[in-house]
């Protein structure tokens, strides 16, 4: 553990639709996560999972509840307030990569640091110092069509590490990896939240990739089931 | 495969919708401008026919030099000849003859006077005087003009001896009784009698003798009488008016023909009864002019529509492969559950023909109340060409052909395959040999148009069709051929650039294949618009050149 809460989340509700059909997504969920580690979110499909990672982005919002990130209370942000706080403090890798196809590897990577507008220069600096921590620097010039799923994940990363977020949000990110390549993905990630200090929180269903968490929360029917500690005690 | 289709129908009905909205643009189009070159152009002539004044329709037969025994006759046959060539048009006709010059012993010094005969003299003459003649009166009733009557010091009451007639076989002379004076009403043809309607030339050349001599006349006699006397004729005129005030297109077409053969059926049946004779009408040139405009007019229309035809192809085209790559997923999908490319193919036709279904029941009424609402835009309700919305089969025929072809571009794009490197070279070459020849085609186009007389002899002008369309998509293939290189030039400085969104757009437009498809779409809409533009400029001034044209007296044309 490397210091104070990054995020804090109080009482968070969602629900879903209304009346008998209404699904109870989030119910009265808290915990923190301190700065600098990296926490596993586990469970079940349909557990709720994506839905708390999404509310403490800002891409969703709670029914009730606060979630602060680096002491911004992201309930109570308008959607300038939420553009900014992704484009500075918070990013995202998600399960299907999410790259722009027709841009390269390492103009994926460089996408954040132009929404930044970070001179030319400094910005190819950075991206090359990027692909060459997830170990994709022959492959900057390719399209994501020509690149492996794995490697396709890594420039996600990559991307997602180029603003120096303080928080790094994985929803499943070796969901569609063989379990070889996603314990890669699983290891970079634990390794640029050593060598980037930031705070990662990773979703993930698969018991093999707990051991590189700082913190295993488990979720079950929207609400936690436990937690424990990582890194051998999942 | 058939219930695949139709859940996957009512699962993606927002795309079906777009593509359908897309593909009802094209026919409703199509059927617009099939109304437009049916129902309109046929409205079109026959108002024009209706709407032509009498100059423009009248047609009229000269006769010169006819014996007195053959007056009657020729009269009578003349009409006859103008009667039939007119027919099946109801026909009104007016007669105007001069005698040939008499001697006038009563004058005192050398002079020549001649008789006359009008129809509808009350229209042509205003009464100063008496009354007009009676046919059948003896001595002959006669009216004279003021003029004459001032000249001869005449007036009602006073006989008048008119001797014989200066001709190689003259008759005896003849009394008149004047009966009335009268004087000659403007733009009624008296500038066609002998003496213009003068009533009195002090130097007249009769071409029988040097000395000039004085003429006196028209003595105005009842026209009966004038061709029943005996008389010989000097010219005799019938004009012939056809009633077109509801004219059908195809009678029109008739009755162009029957008067332009109508001088040489006049000569064979007038035979060598006269000396001259000669038919003169305006009213083939008129017509003729009308189909010429028609032509152009069609020729236009087609244009438009073979351009919206080609535009909504290309969008067809576009949504196709958007659609196609919406349902990439769902086609490997198939593809590795066994389902074959016919299967796939069937599926595919199912759906749009489907389509082509729909978007022909949508684009029938569309476009009967798109051409509805053209013909209440001022150009054409002013020209009287307004109508309600109808349905003929010419359009439910080009509305479904057209639906039926744009289904066809549908589903090209879904049954092609990815191409490989070899066959990427090969389409390319293929394109390029492809934009050669439509530059090529355009060129030979533009060639045509720029030396092709206006009024071509083909009812519908290929070259008008088919030049203009050609012409936008080739202009449009080169144009966006210098495009990519610009792309490329643009997508260079993107690289170079800070900020996220506008490289980005160029990237796409750069790297994406579709944008080339969009890009011709964009300029394909922009042409096709200057050229709406260009035409209705054309048009109007066409028109303006016409009425300023048929404005002016005959001589100045």
């Amino acid at each position: 553990m490397n210091g104070g809460p990054l995020v804090s989340v109080r009482g968070v509700h969602r629900r879903y639709g209304s009346g008998a059909t209404a699904v109870h997504a989030l119910r009265d969920v808290t915990f923190e996560l301190a700065a600098g580690t990296m926490t596993a979110l586990v469970g079940r499909s349909g557990s709720g999972k994506t839905t708390l990672l999404n509310i403490i982005g800002g891409l969703d919002r709670p029914d009730s509840g606060t979630v602060l990130v680096d002491g911004t209370d992201v309930t109570a942000l308008d959607e300038d307030g939420l553009s900014l706080l992704r484009r500075a403090k918070v990013s995202y890798v998600f399960q299907t990569f999410g790259l722009i196809p027709v841009l390269s590897a390492a103009e994926n990577v460089g996408a954040p640091l132009r929404l930044a507008r970070m001179p030319p220069v400094e910005r190819e600096r950075r991206v090359a110092l990027l692909l060459e921590l997830v170990g994709l620097a022959a492959h900057a010039e390719q399209l994501p069509g020509e690149l492996s799923g794995g490697q396709q994940q890594r420039v996600a990363i990559a991307r997602a590490l180029a603003a120096s977020p303080r928080l790094l949000i994985a929803d499943e990110p070796t969901g569609q990896l063989d379990a070889e390549t996603g314990l890669s993905v699983m290891a970079l990630l634990r390794g640029v939240v050593e060598s980037e200090g930031v705070t990662a929180l990773v979703s993930t269903h698969d018991p093999t990739m707990l051991a590189l968490a700082d913190r295993v929360i488990r979720i079950n029917d929207g609400q936690l089931g436990g937690r424990s500690d990582g890194r051998g005690d999942s | 495969m058939l219930r695949l289709v139709a859940r996957r129908a009512r699962a993606q009905w927002p795309l079906l919708a777009a593509l359908l909205a897309v593909a009802v643009v094209g026919p409703t189009l199509l059927g617009a401008c099939a109304l437009l070159l049916t129902r309109t152009a046929e409205q079109a002539l026959e108002t024009a026919a209706s709407r032509a004044t009498s100059d423009q329709i009248d047609v009229t037969a000269y006769t010169v030099t006819v014996r007195g025994e053959y007056a009657k006759s020729v009269a009578d046959d003349t009409r006859g000849v103008l009667t039939s060539a007119l027919a099946p048009f109801a026909t009104t006709t007016a007669a105007r003859a001069s005698s040939v010059m008499r001697s006038l012993p009563s004058a005192g010094v050398p002079a020549v006077a001649y008789l006359s005969g009008v129809e509808d003299l009350p229209a042509r003459t205003q009464l100063a005087a008496g009354r007009l003649p009676r046919a059948g009166a003896v001595p002959r009733q006669a009216v004279v003009l003021e003029s004459t009557a001032r000249q001869l010091g005449l007036s009602v009451g006073s006989r008048v001896r008119l001797g014989m007639e200066l001709t190689d076989d003259p008759d005896h002379g003849i009394e008149v009784s004047v009966v009335g004076v009268v004087r000659p009403l403007p733009g009624t043809g008296w500038d066609r009698d002998p003496l213009a309607a003068a009533g009195y030339d002090p130097a007249y050349r009769d071409g029988r003798s040097a000395q000039p001599v004085h003429a006196y006349g028209p003595f105005i006699v009842d026209l009966a009488d004038l061709l029943g006397g005996g008389s010989a004729l000097d010219r005799l005129e019938i004009t012939a008016r056809p009633d077109l005030s509801a004219p059908a297109g195809r009678d029109l077409d008739t009755v162009t023909q029957a008067v332009l053969g109508a001088d040489h059926r006049l000569g064979q049946t007038l035979g060598d009864r006269v000396r001259i004779q000669r038919v003169a009408s305006r009213l083939p040139s008129t017509l003729l002019s009308a189909h010429d405009q028609q032509r152009v007019t069609t020729a236009g229309v087609l244009a438009v529509a073979a351009i919206g035809l080609v535009l909504t192809a290309t969008a067809l085209a576009l949504a196709g492969r958007l659609s196609a790559g919406v349902r990439g997923d769902e086609t490997a999908l198939l593809s590795a559950l066994g389902v074959g490319r016919g299967q796939l193919a069937a599926a595919a036709l199912v759906e749009a023909g489907t389509l082509a279904v729909l978007a022909t029941a949508v684009a029938i009424p569309a476009s009967s109340a798109l051409h509805a609402g053209l013909t209440r835009l001022p150009p054409l309700a002013g020209a009287g060409l307004a109508v309600s919305s109808g349905v003929n089969a010419v359009q439910v025929l080009s509305v479904a052909g057209g639906a039926l072809a744009l289904a066809v571009v549908l589903v090209v794009p879904s049954l092609r395959t990815s191409s490989g490197g070899v066959r990427g070279r090969r389409e390319l070459l293929a394109r390029s040999g492809a934009d050669l020849l439509l530059v090529a085609l355009a060129a030979a186009g533009w060639w045509q148009l720029r030396d092709q007389p206006a009024g071509s002899a083909s009812p519908v002008d290929a070259v008008r069709v088919f030049a203009p369309a050609l012409l936008l998509i080739a202009g449009s293939a080169v144009a966006l051929r210098l495009v990519w290189p610009a792309l490329r030039v643009v997508e260079r400085l993107a690289r170079r650039a800070r900020g996220l969104m506008i490289p980005l757009a160029a990237f796409e437009a750069a790297r994406r294949p579709q944008a080339v498809a969009a890009g011709l779409l964009i300029s394909l809409g922009c042409a096709a618009a200057t050229f709406g533009i260009g035409f209705d400029a054309t048009w109007q001034r066409s028109q303006q050149d016409q009425a300023r044209w048929s404005g002016r007296p005959p001589g100045e044309r």
